[in-house]
């Protein structure tokens, strides 16, 4: 049996929780694509899922994945989702500080630039136009679109930043 | 203790362990495992990363075999640097008795 969720998450943490609060009821994530997410049905609690933005990961990174029995369900873009059977223990792609730090870093660079084009996109279709005394009213609906866009990824990027920080103080202290 | 040779990671000090026999990327993660009583679990990710750095740092080298499943072993030079953090660790160890059995 399948099923289809609409959701949509900036947070990548968020997304995850969810995903595996949605495999613990038996519903487990086969694809999905912005905004949609297909589920299958299955034996509760029996996969750990995690998403990694895989931006220059080649094929042998899935290949070792695979050889340490960790399944690549989906990628799109320059999301993957990746999963492990819980009996196998925990699971994680990361477990050094370091590593999560420049992740983090990774992730936000990807969502600053995200950001840059909405802002672009902005400019050109209002304060243009405004200069020419020619503003339309579907113009408008679509830049308040990226008004909110943009608005999302600062928050998205405190976020992380935030996370940044808390690991950096961290690690001043502590192995990784 | 000089510039040469910085503290390793505990992943990694582990990793090199874990390869003084051939083992591949699951072999090691169980063993790391195993060695600390389930304290270090590695990710997958960091387990692949330290590879890829360590295979170019000739700290430890891929044994032939088929594509998927493949070995590792450490190197020469690998098994000196495990021997410098063993005294770097040694020295902590040491000093840390030292001191607070003197107070004790």
């Amino acid at each position: 049996m399948k099923r289809v969720k609409f959701r949509f998450y900036i947070d990548h943490e968020h997304e995850e929780k969810w995903v595996n609060t949605m495999a613990e009821t038996g519903w487990h994530l086969k694809k999905f694509w912005p905004f949609i997410y297909i589920f299958e049905q299955g034996n509760p609690s029996e996969f750990i899922y995690r998403n990694e933005m895989v931006i220059k990961r080649k094929k042998d990174y899935y290949e070792f994945l695979a050889s340490m029995g960790v399944e690549c369900i989906h990628s799109f873009g320059v999301w993957a989702y990746f999963r492990k059977r819980r009996e196998d223990g925990p699971f994680e792609i990361f477990s050094g500080k370091l590593e999560k730090i420049k992740y983090l870093a990774r992730l936000n660079t990807l969502f600053l630039f995200a950001a840059v084009v909405n802002i672009l996109v902005l400019l050109n279709n209002i304060v243009l136009p405004l200069l020419h005394h020619e503003i339309h009213q579907e113009i408008l609906w679509a830049s308040s679109l990226n008004v909110l866009m943009i608005a999302l990824l600062y928050v998205e990027i405190q976020r992380n930043t935030k996370r940044k920080k808390k690991l950096q103080m961290h690690a001043h202290i502590f192995e990784d | 203790m000089t510039q040469d040779h910085p503290p390793l990671t505990e992943g990694v000090y582990y990793i090199l362990l874990a390869l003084f026999e051939a083992r591949h990327g699951y072999g090691i993660m169980q063993l790391v495992e195993e060695m600390s009583k389930g304290r270090v679990r590695l990710g997958a990710g960091t387990i692949y990363g330290a590879i890829k750095t360590l295979l170019e740092r000739e700290w430890i080298e891929a044994l032939d075999g088929d594509g998927r499943k493949k070995e590792y072993i450490i190197t020469t030079n690998g098994k000196k640097i495990v021997e410098y953090e063993i005294l770097r660790l040694r020295e902590l160890f040491d000093n840390g008795i030292r001191i607070t059995k003197g107070d004790g």
